[in-house]
């Protein structure tokens, strides 16, 4: 639809109310203030930022990570040769026996920069191979013989934040490209997130409208001011996509993939605080047809992820993002003729520059096939997500267990020691965060903390060859900075806070 | 009205909706004065094509726009005749399954007992849950005229079980064919049958209510939820407790010995891997000491707890069932001197068929206040729009469970907060205000705007097929003047509003739909002039308006 349309309708809705029409902001949708009992839980790392791709359909693992070397492998695959020729397989540097599938050389230029973590044999007992039980337990978190629609971090989510709805926070907490909410986002009392199909739409200024005292004019005026609340959190996206319009490099044509991520970066370049994105890529049910099918598939998420990371890295926040790939079960290891059906256990990837890198876990058994011809479970799938709450969240085990994940699952060594602003100093308590947006153009906000009571900071900002241009005094308490970036010519600088006898320093863009 | 009114209006409104509990009522600033009485039109409140829309969307699911010029000329007495009028389903698509034992455990790996085995087994639990869910969206969408589904939904609202824990779908179809055939009978019967039946007595555990000479194994859920959910609710209108703990224990002794039925099964071998449709009494698993039940006492079976509870908790069970009749058909906020007035009738003789008639025919339900200020359940949302603006290729009513694409309007009742057969908790669904929220409205409008574009685009073996396909032009010409812009916008409008739009509003949809063309330009048959296009700027605005969303 066209953005002109778009923006009429809206107008013609009358769901845009002014603020100074009297709707309670206390309860129902106030913003949260900066600090505000909404973080009172804990703190989790707030610049930690995942985003999930799907590989719905039900990925072939061991045509993507492929035991080139194992006889048994091609035995397997004999029916209609559905195998990768060792010839074509990405070999790995720092391994003998796995390569990646023709199709990912994306992935594997990363994973030679160790920007690849790879979890084999990722599944969970009592494997269920149909697509919507098996993508419920997958979302849900649950056992296989527990029945749970709600999503594992969305009930990580309501934990969080127990005050949500009341309680609105500025940005969105999780967003969905696509028409649906995946059940990841839905939690036992609320929807946690929100689904968006396009990231494009600006909306229109509100327009007054009476409120006739009847039923009807109550209810009506509730859902105009839902829609006008749907709204504000679009036009937060809207605006941090506007902050920045271009991305940093080029993203592969004619992927849908690479749209969804090329709009993502643009959008947390342009400061948007959502901490988690789901992004879903269809097709991978390969029962037939599989090797051209597959091989397009992973071509088009191969390329949409180099892309991505590449563009996070010129934006400078390559260190707060990963992307995490799940799918509702691998395929049989045995081929039909055409393709694979349903299967079990099969390998996921970890990507970005917070990751360790490397393969996790042993090749896949195929002298231990279970049943048809399945592939034993190696690591449970709520490992990893209990590793990415705990490392990559900084989550402490009682906020997800038993709220998010049934019981404590053993982590797994797949995130460095990586945080965007403290250094490994235990006697460290000051910190200094990326600045959003970035790059900057006519201000940027300085994410700061830890300036203690009776102490002061000073944050400076210098040309890269050490020439001051200006300065700050930082009060205790302070949690951010807004820097008017208008005068500076486009280039890089550096920024410092010092307070006592601690400093840290960070990058920052300016782009006019 | 002042602002601060509205302001402390708005806030008691909310607070009342905390949780939406069931008993949350409170004196709102504006009270209908109409009442039981029945409805006799004027000149401020005709019966009019309004009136007509609101009756038929309080009672079914998405009426067509012909459909309610026909309840119209019908009027209202032959309209309620006919909504009150049961139908029969059609199950084939679901048959013989839906009403053949259900098979209840695998058949170990090497007997060649009938029936499947293992992960088999497994699978066809999931696979008849798909079904069934299939078969009721379109049960729903190809419905008559008719209040027999709405009151299924109403009592499964209530009296509810979630498939998640019955488990076998078999089980499911029964207990909703118990309540189709129930559900404008009498309702102290109706309990009677849902305290035993085959679901309910899985869901809340009844059939693990025993005492026998061995074990004492007396288990309180369903007798706490027959009295705090199914009949009086915790307090009365004076919050004043209905029953004690004491109650809730003698209760729940009395209500033992229940199972359900052993399989009839031909073969006697395959007699312990099925179980039976109906339920059975046992009464060597019946607890038969004296039980002293709200001052009663005596060996009390079931039914005794029933009728005792009925005797006592006449008038609270009453209240407890209007008001949620008033709840579903009214208005979110009760209004007690209805509630009492319909009560009074009820606990007469306990028939649901003459509170509902009464209610619909009423003054009070016709009101202006009360037309338009409900919300539409995901399934009025959905399934009714498919119904009245004659959606077709809807991808779950193909009955291939093995392709993903079927299971898509299900997906997308349950992201709006809807998984049919399953409510959140044995409350059932909050409803309300709750349907609409920051993300489920822009589901909402999603849909019908991509629905309205032609968008929906699914992976259909391999190929991407459109789906949820809709004729603009065709569901123009159903209106009862095409050819004149000028009254289609209207009956457009209304149809898709139910309410009149102001001046201002009508012009504004006017410019949509002739889209800078004269009036006198409008040619419906006319292709050059383009008319689909225009009919679909003009739905396209309708169906973002807040009164889309509420009927």
């Amino acid at each position: 639809m066209k953005r002109r349309t778009f923006v009429q309708q809206l107008a013609a809705t009358g769901m845009l109310l002014p603020m100074s029409l009297g709707f309670p902001r206390l309860r129902a949708f106030a913003q949260a203030p900066p600090g505000s009992e909404f973080m009172k839980l804990a703190t989790i790392n707030s610049d930690a930022i995942t985003v999930i791709i799907r590989l719905a359909g039900g990925n072939d693992g061991l045509n993507t990570i492929v035991p080139y070397t194992n006889a048994e492998y091609y035995k397997l695959r004999t029916d209609g040769s559905l195998f990768i020729k060792d010839t074509d397989a990405l070999k790995l540097s720092d391994n003998a026996t796995m390569g990646l599938h023709p199709s990912l050389a994306g992935l594997k230029t990363l994973y030679e920069e160790q920007k690849v973590s790879i979890i084999q044999n990722v599944g969970y007992p009592n494997q269920n191979f149909s697509h919507f039980r098996s993508t419920d337990i997958w979302l849900s978190g649950t056992d296989a013989d527990v029945f749970d629609t709600s999503g594992w971090y969305a009930k990580f989510l309501e934990e969080m934040y127990p005050d949500y709805p009341d309680v609105l926070p500025t940005d969105p907490f999780a967003i969905e490209l696509g028409t649906f909410l995946s059940s990841t986002l839905i939690g036992k009392k609320n929807n946690m997130g929100i689904a968006i199909a396009n990231l494009n739409y600006v909306p229109d200024q509100p327009d007054d409208q009476p409120i006739p005292s009847t039923h009807v004019g109550i209810e009506e005026a509730y859902v105009r001011e839902v829609i006008k609340q749907t709204n504000i959190f679009t036009t937060r996206i809207i605006e941090a996509g506007s902050k920045q319009t271009k991305n940093m490099v080029t993203y592969p044509t004619n992927n849908a993939l690479a749209s969804g991520l090329a709009g993502i970066a643009r959008i947390i370049a342009g400061g948007l605080k959502t901490q988690m994105y789901i992004v879903n890529l269809g097709g991978y049910d390969t029962h037939s047809n599989q090797l051209t099918q597959h091989a397009n598939l992973h071509k088009q998420f191969a390329d949409a992820v180099l892309a991505f990371q590449r563009d996070l890295e010129a934006f400078g926040l390559d260190k707060r993002v990963c992307m995490m790939t799940i799918s509702e079960f691998g395929r049989r290891a045995i081929s039909n003729g055409s393709g694979t059906d349903h299967g079990s256990a099969a390998p996921l990837f970890v990507i970005g520059s917070g990751v360790n890198g490397g393969l996790i876990g042993s090749d896949p058994n195929l002298t231990a096939l279970q049943g048809p011809g399945n592939i034993p479970m190696e690591h449970d799938f709520r490992q990893v997500y209990a590793s990415l709450l705990g490392q990559w969240y900084g989550a402490s085990e009682q906020l997800y267990v038993p709220a998010a994940l049934p019981r404590p699952f053993q982590q797994l060594p797949i995130f460095k020691k990586l945080s965007t602003s403290v250094l490994d100093d235990t006697a460290q308590h000051i910190s200094l965060g990326m600045h959003y947006p970035s790059p900057a153009n006519e201000s940027t906000i300085i994410p700061i903390g830890g300036i203690l009571s009776g102490t002061e900071g000073k944050l400076e900002i210098y040309t890269p060859e050490g020439r001051l241009i200006t300065e700050y005094r930082i009060l205790p308490g302070t949690e951010s900075i807004e820097v008017d970036t208008r005068s500076l010519p486009s280039g890089s600088y550096v920024y410092s806070l010092r307070s006592g006898a601690h400093e840290l320093k960070q990058t920052m863009i300016v782009q006019h | 009205m002042k602002r601060r009114e509205f302001f402390s209006l708005k806030t008691k409104h909310e607070e009342s909706f905390s949780g939406l509990s069931q008993d949350a009522h409170i004196p709102h600033m504006k009270r209908v004065s109409a009442g039981l009485e029945p409805f006799i039109p004027s000149d401020s409140q005709p019966w009019d094509y309004e009136r007509a829309a609101h009756l038929l969307r309080r009672t079914m699911i998405g009426p067509t726009d012909k459909e309610i010029r026909q309840a119209l000329s019908l009027g209202i007495d032959k309209t309620i005749a006919m909504l009150c009028t049961p139908h029969p389903i059609d199950s084939k698509e679901i048959e013989p399954w839906c009403k053949s034992e259900p098979q209840i455990r695998a058949i170990p790996a090497n007997s060649d007992i009938p029936g499947l085995k293992d992960q088999e087994f497994q699978t066809q639990i999931l696979i008849r849950r798909e079904l069934i869910t299939r078969w009721y969206i379109k049960t729903l969408a190809i419905s008559p005229i008719s209040v027999q589904e709405k009151m299924v939904m109403f009592w499964s609202g209530i009296l509810t079980t979630e498939i998640d824990v019955v488990n076998f779908s078999e089980w499911i179809f029964n207990q909703q064919q118990l309540f189709r055939d129930q559900c404008l009978k009498n309702f102290k019967s109706l309990i009677q049958e849902i305290t035993i039946d085959p679901a309910m007595l899985t869901y809340l555990d009844g059939r693990l209510n025993q005492k026998t000479s061995k074990i004492n194994q007396i288990n309180e859920n369903y007798a706490r939820e027959l009295m705090e959910l199914f009949t009086c609710g915790p307090t009365d209108w004076n919050n004043a407790p209905n029953y004690t703990e004491e109650d809730v224990r003698e209760a729940a002794r009395a209500l033992s010995g229940w199972t359900i039925a052993v399989s009839t099964n031909a073969n006697a071998a395959a007699r312990s891997y099925y179980l039976g449709l109906k339920s059975n009494f046992i009464s060597s698993r019946w607890d038969s000491g004296n039980k002293t039940f709200m001052g009663e006492t005596g060996n009390w079976k079931a039914s005794d707890i029933i009728n005792i509870l009925f005797q006592k908790k006449s008038l609270q069970i009453s209240q407890f069932i209007c008001e949620r009749l008033y709840k579903s058909f009214v208005y979110d906020i009760p209004d007690r001197t209805i509630i009492d007035e319909m009560a009074s009738i009820f606990r007469k003789d306990w028939e649901i068929k003459p509170v509902l008639e009464t209610l619909l025919r009423s003054a009070h339900f016709f009101d202006s206040e009360n037309i338009g200020a409900m919300y539409k359940s995901p399934a009025s949302f959905l399934i009714g729009s498919i119904r009245s603006m004659n959606i077709s290729k809807v991808p779950d009513f193909r009955m291939d469970v093995s392709s993903v694409t079927n299971r898509d309007l299900s997906n997308r009742m349950s992201s709006m907060g809807e998984i049919l057969f399953n409510p959140p908790n044995v409350k059932g669904w909050p409803g309300g205000r709750s349907w609409v929220s920051t993300s489920t409205v822009s589901l909402r409008h999603k849909f019908m705007l991509d629905v309205i574009d032609g968008k929906i685009m699914i992976r259909d073996n391999g190929a991407l097929t459109q789906f949820y396909v809709f004729d603009a032009l065709a569901f123009a010409r159903t209106f009862p003047e095409p050819n004149d812009p000028e009254a289609l916008c209207m009956d457009m409008t209304q149809f898709m509003l139910n309410r009149k739009p102001t001046e201002k509003e009508y012009s504004t949809y006017l410019e949509a739909l002739l889209k800078g063309a004269k009036i006198y330009e409008w040619n419906i048959d006319d292709p050059a002039f383009k008319p689909m296009d225009r009919i679909k700027n003009l739905l396209r605005m309708l169906v973002v308006q807040p009164m889309h969303q509420l009927h």
